[in-house]
């Protein structure tokens, strides 16, 4: 029980990473805040999931591209737990294509919910982090914010470097505060957002994986555990998880 | 979580240091760890600290420079225990000097130990890892060898480097079979490795972190702990910074 009496929001956790995450978490010992945008029934499962793990969850909606919703889900969280150890910002959206179809709209909705809402989350919990000088901040980006590759569009591509940047000087600007900033970037990990790929195209990228197989979300899950409970001289780093399919 | 039960370790340079901390560390997971390290006096007092934890430990007197040597007592202490699922390459010196002042047998000495050794050691146990088809190879690199320190050798950063090449390239060639390859890069530990370093000289140093502090070898420990462990296996290739963000990348 690594993280007993710590209390944790991810977004985006009602399916994919970031249920398996809440769930990961849960298991450890930690409260948590699951948040969703639409898809309240996923919520609501995860929260029975950690329930049934004897743990506490606070289902809570916002769009994370709106600061005022933001706000009023980190002043939930305080309000029911008192405290935030950890905040994973996982909430994002795809959409593949090649740059011909991405318009400035497209555009700046991918950056505004994969980039801006990373931000606008980050900006929501630090001055309760800075107080208590302490927290955990994870940000998941993506292989292809380092690579270009795997068919994403280029907004999405860019919006996650981005998280990347973000991320080293977020850690700059509060490891003083004893607040550790830190992004896992993975690659072809086995959730919808990968299945817009026909089971032919799905073969073809398998096959340039070393490792020879899809990740699992509880994979990556794993990585914010290890992060939020045994790495306090780990910041500003990106932790690639990908089976092998980029290395730097 | 991250729990190595069953598991059978093998980390070299672990009498003392980030080595020792690692050994101890994958103990308390339960692993059995043999301890490999030229100080066989250290090495067996770590062993038995190991034993005291409720862990199996074995303490092997070898020099990672000599390919036969390695082969040999890596595969005694394999057949002893049965299994290997991994293998922590820590053994590792360094040398502070300008490029003027290292002389050529400097330079092979530092090779040879950093980055020979390496090659020695993931060569006695792989043919076991891949009949097993499973195993966890760890390397310790050096933010040294991606930004350079200014106080190191240029042997040292070039031989942490090569041990990152050396990492990515025995990922890509050694996935198919189910064995994963990773580094970890620490930054500027707190070991006996730097006690010739000044007081100054540290302090010049944790200016540079910005977290403020040296690293502690649990850090690093810890990270190799997470790396060796089944929750780990989607990871290959990857050299993670335990540097209290003295360097991102």
């Amino acid at each position: 029980m690594s993280l007993g009496g710590k209390v944790a929001l991810v977004t985006g956790a009602s399916r994919g990473i970031g249920r398996a995450t809440a769930i990961a978490l849960a298991n450890e010992g930690a409260d948590m805040v699951v948040h969703y945008h639409t898809n309240l029934k996923g919520a609501e499962e995860v929260r029975e999931r950690i329930n049934q793990l004897g743990r506490r969850a606070l289902v809570v909606q916002a769009d994370v591209r709106k600061t005022k919703g933001v706000r009023r889900m980190v002043q939930d969280t305080l309000k029911n737990f008192g405290h935030l150890d950890i905040l994973v910002n996982n909430a994002g959206i795809t959409q593949p294509e090649r740059v011909f179809e991405t318009t400035k709209f497209k555009w700046d909705n991918m950056i505004e919910t994969n980039l801006t809402s990373v931000f606008i989350c980050c900006k929501a919990v630090l001055r309760h982090m800075v107080e208590r000088r302490s927290g955990h901040i994870i940000n998941i980006t993506s292989v292809c914010g380092k690579s270009g590759g795997l068919g994403a569009g280029v907004h999405y591509s860019a919006a996650k470097a981005g998280v990347i940047g973000l991320t080293k000087a977020l850690a700059n600007n509060l490891a003083s505060y004893g607040i550790k900033v830190n992004a896992i970037a993975p690659a072809m990990i086995d959730t919808r957002m990968i299945r817009w790929r026909s089971a032919e195209l799905m073969e073809e990228t398998i096959k340039q994986i070393p490792l020879g197989r899809l990740g699992k979300p509880e994979e990556v899950a794993g990585v914010v555990v290890f992060l939020a409970s045994s790495a306090n001289y780990i910041t500003g780093a990106t932790i690639d998880i990908n089976g092998g399919l980029y290395m730097d | 979580m991250f729990k190595l039960a069953k598991k059978v370790a093998v980390v070299t340079g672990a009498a003392r240091g980030i080595g020792r901390s690692i050994a101890l560390e994958l103990a308390r997971k339960r692993a059995s760890v043999i301890i490999v390290d030229l100080l066989i006096g250290e090495a067996e007092k770590v062993a038995a600290e190991i034993r005291k934890i409720g862990s199996q430990s074995l303490a092997l007197q070898v020099d990672v420079t000599q390919t036969e040597m390695v082969r040999e007592k890596f595969g005694e202490a394999i057949e002893k225990f049965g299994r290997i699922d991994i293998l922590v390459n820590n053994a590792g010196v360094l040398q502070d000097a300008f490029i003027t002042d290292i002389k050529e047998e400097d330079w092979d000495r530092v090779i040879d130990i950093n980055l020979k050794g390496v090659f020695n050691c993931c060569k006695a146990v792989v043919n076991y890892m891949l009949q097993q088809k499973r195993g966890k190879i760890i390397n310790i690199a050096s933010v040294g060898g991606k930004d350079g320190f200014p106080l190191a050798g240029v042997h040292y950063s070039a031989s942490k480097a090569g041990v990152m090449g050396f990492t990515r390239q025995l990922a890509k060639q050694l996935a198919p079979y189910g064995i994963t390859v990773n580094a970890v890069a620490p930054g500027t530990t707190e070991t006996e490795m730097i006690l010739h370093r000044t007081p100054q000289q540290k302090k010049e140093l944790m200016e540079k972190i910005p977290m403020g502090r040296l690293g502690k070898p649990e850090d690093t420990a810890r990270a190799i702990a997470f790396l060796a462990s089944d929750e780990a296996s989607f990871i290959t290739g990857e050299t993670l910074n335990v540097c209290g963000g003295l360097y991102m990348d």
